[in-house]
């Protein structure tokens, strides 16, 4: 349902005004909004403004949240890990140890939270520096593994002398330009070289000539004249003579990942000590910048501020007569009459008991009803597990879903999403099992062969469950046409009553004259259902114009539409009965209950998503759009995120 | 016999011509759901929506193979 709301103004003193706002921020009830344009509109009433000293302030915790955000990029991912248990054993420990500690809710400062992130984030972003400059000195070295790999054993053949020069080159086995080299490098060194060569690839071979120290400018040369590829080092070790710059770099190719390593441990050990209290202040600065936006937005005369907001009715009062005790007469706080129009705006709260609440993901996730209107959560949760399960209708199936969202409804309890799903899917689970007894299913056909009892086959009784969805889909569309009219009467709105109302009594002629053609009503009374459909559409030309016969059109498709409850439900069985088959068909027993095993968790995937789905669809398609009044504007209290339950 | 073989061909047209109908309406929807997504990911609910609305043609059709099929000859 949703929460009832009134509408509170408040006016008092400027110098009061940090004050009221930190009661009405720990209070956490009021959604404040901008005044009404009568308040506006008043003379001597202007928007207050923040003074120069505010506004850098403001500017200052901007920079702090965005430089905390990207921090949080890096650490948070780490601290998701310890949940998946991707960590090692004893850093898991320390950091729940860390967790509980942190978790006091001692209360520090903005200051205090700003310096904190800064020298949190400082931290992070160093480490991150390092690893990344090593990762790149990682990438660089890697292109010459190969190269070295097949210099290092020559490099042991060549003797340490201070006399002998050497260079390594690279040279294109395809060109074959070594004879020809040999034969200059001898020129050059009257026949006092030699050349240690070795293939790198196919295509490539790297050599290492060796001559005397006097002939090294006069080599060099050559190899320049004759486009010879030496080896060049990279930047950090290219002074180094090419032994040692080679013995470095698979020195530090073994090192780096060690250091790499080292650092990234640092980094979670970091992120498990530091999450927590990073979280905090992260929310000091945010609930900070937060209190500035709404007093950025707060009018008011030269020596009076004006706000107002919204409060649930059921803590109106206590919140009043808190704030005229606390302030006694120098605040004057009412309750106002909102206008008419102001129903499209004012916020609204969901509010359901225990097991419906769940459903209230499914409502949010197509959109909030708009306030004074209807909350179909509760509609919801009575129709959805029953279509859910109408559809699979299968106890094998319901059981497996039913473990399964125990499972990971228990494993990811913090998760308040993951939470209301897998309630969902737990009812819904339970529905499967209970339609899984009447149609005597258990994974498919396999109940049959072990003697199952069945009280309805719907692998052969298709027509009858055709007709049964059918008339499901034409009375749940009945009850949406109802709750619209009842709406629409709240709502003032009586020409879409009236053509509500005439919808309903076009579904009961459809119906009627169905009945009567096929022998459930008495013969004459099919020509009176058709005319009755035939005038329906005439008042509803008269009501909507050339849109009525469309509309007609459409509730027949929306009725039809609910023709796929049996749709989905043969396929899901006959899927099944596939996997049974398929399960008997290879010679070896186990090889077949692999078989059957592997296309029944397909089947199972495809049994969850796909009811669901279009069980959704039938809500959020056909059914709610005889009632539902989407984009209500979400309450969202002034507060210390604190969720208001009623 | 010849009865049944054109019976079935109907059945398979009926479900499969609706198929096709369906997966050209549901690629465009959805494609065009996919870029509507990067800018609001907040929209996923109505394009779901959007997306699925084309699957009663099929529904539609596999009805009206089920009745051809269940015809009695």
């Amino acid at each position: 349902m949703i929460i009832k709301m009134s509408k509170v103004s408040v006016i008092g003193p400027h110098s009061l005004l940090q004050e009221i706002m930190a009661y009405i921020y720990e209070a956490g009830v009021l959604h404040i909004e901008t005044p009404p344009e009568y308040v506006k509109d008043t003379p001597y009433i202007r928007k207050l403004t923040l003074s120069l000293e505010q506004k850098n302030e403001m500017a200052e915790l901007e920079r702090v949240l965005a430089l905390a955000r990207r921090t949080l990029n890096t650490i948070k991912p780490l601290y998701i890990r310890v949940h998946s248990g991707d960590i090692p054993g004893s850093i898991q420990h320390d950091f729940f140890k860390q967790h509980s500690i942190t978790n006091k809710h001692e209360e520090i400062g903005t200051t205090e939270a700003k310096a904190s992130i800064e020298r949190i984030s400082i931290s992070v972003d160093n480490l991150n520096q390092e690893i990344k400059e090593i990762e790149q000195q990682l990438s660089l070295y890697t292109r010459y593994e190969k190269i070295l790999n097949s210099l290092s054993p020559l490099m042991e053949l060549i003797p340490e002398s201070p006399f002998r020069d050497y260079t390594g080159i690279t040279l294109y086995k395809r060109e074959s330009p070594l004879p020809l080299l040999e034969e200059a490098i001898q020129r050059v060194t009257d026949g006092r070289y030699e050349i240690f060569k070795k293939d790198v690839d196919e295509e490539l071979m790297a050599c290492v000539v060796v001559y005397p120290k006097e002939f090294a400018p006069e080599i060099k040369r050559l190899f320049h004249m004759e486009n010879i590829s030496e080896l060049r080092m990279p930047a950090d070790l290219a002074d180094m003579p090419l032994m040692e710059a080679l013995r470095t770099i698979m020195q530090k190719k073994d090192e780096l990942p060690l250091d790499m390593k080292g650092l990234e441990n640092t980094l979670k050990q970091l992120a498990f000590e530091k999450y927590d209290e990073f979280i905090r202040c992260f929310n000091i600065i945010e609930e900070r910048l937060r209190q500035m936006e709404i007093f950025s937005a707060l009018y008011g005369t030269k020596d009076t501020f004006y706000l107002c907001g919204w409060i649930p009715e059921k803590s109106t009062h206590p919140f009043i007569d808190n704030i005229r005790k606390r302030f006694n007469d120098m605040v004057i706080i009412r309750i106002l009459t909102p206008a008419r129009t102001e129903i499209e705006i004012t916020p609204v709260l969901l509010s359901n008991p225990g097991v419906i609440r769940p459903f209230e993901a499914l409502t949010r996730f197509l959109a909030l009803p708009k306030y004074g209107t209807f909350d179909p959560t509760p509609l919801l949760a009575m129709f959805f597990p029953v279509f859910f399960g109408l559809i699979l209708g299968d106890m094998g199936y319901g059981m497996i879903i039913f473990l399964v969202s125990f499972f990971v409804r228990w494993r990811w309890r913090g998760n308040e999403t993951i939470r209301d799903m897998s309630s969902v899917l737990m009812l819904s689970s339970l529905f499967t099992i209970f339609f899984g007894v009447i149609f005597g299913e258990l994974f498919g056909d396999l109940g049959r062969y072990i003697g199952l009892h069945h009280y309805i086959d719907r692998s052969v009784a298709l027509i009858p469950f055709l007709i049964f969805s059918i008339i499901i889909g034409g009375l749940h569309i009945s009850l949406g046409l109802l709750i619209g009219v009842i709406i629409s009467f709240k709502r003032r709105e009586a020409n879409e009553a009236i053509v509500r109302i005439l919808k309903m009594f076009f579904v009961f002629s459809i119906f009627g004259a169905a009945a009567a053609a096929s022998g459930l009503l008495p013969g004459g009374l099919l020509r009176i259902m058709v005319l009755l459909a035939i005038g329906i559409i005439a008042a509803l030309f008269f009501l909507e114009k050339w849109i009525a016969p469309f509309d007609a059109i459409k509730l027949i498709v929306n009725i039809l539409s609910y023709a796929r409850i049996m749709g989905f439900g043969a396929a899901s069985i006959f899927l099944a009965s596939i996997a049974n088959r398929l399960t008997a068909m290879p010679r070896s027993i186990v090889l077949g209950i692999i078989i059957g095993i592997f296309f029944h968790i397909i089947n199972l995937v495809v049994g969850v998503y796909a009811p669901a789905i279009q069980t959704l669809r039938l809500h959020y398609v056909e059914f709610f759009d005889k009632f539902f009044y989407p984009g209500g504007v979400e309450y969202k209290p002034f507060g210390r995120g604190r969720k208001v339950v009623i | 016999m010849m009865e049944l073989g054109l019976m079935a061909i109907g059945a398979g047209l009926a479900i499969g011509l609706a198929a096709i109908a369906t997966a050209i309406a549901q690629a465009k929807i959805g494609a065009a759901g996919i870029g509507a997504l990067i800018e609001k990911p907040e929209l996923i609910g109505r394009i779901l929506i959007l997306l699925v609305i084309p699957e009663t043609l099929v529904i539609l059709g596999f009805v009206t193979a089920v009745i051809i099929l269940s015809t009695p000859r």
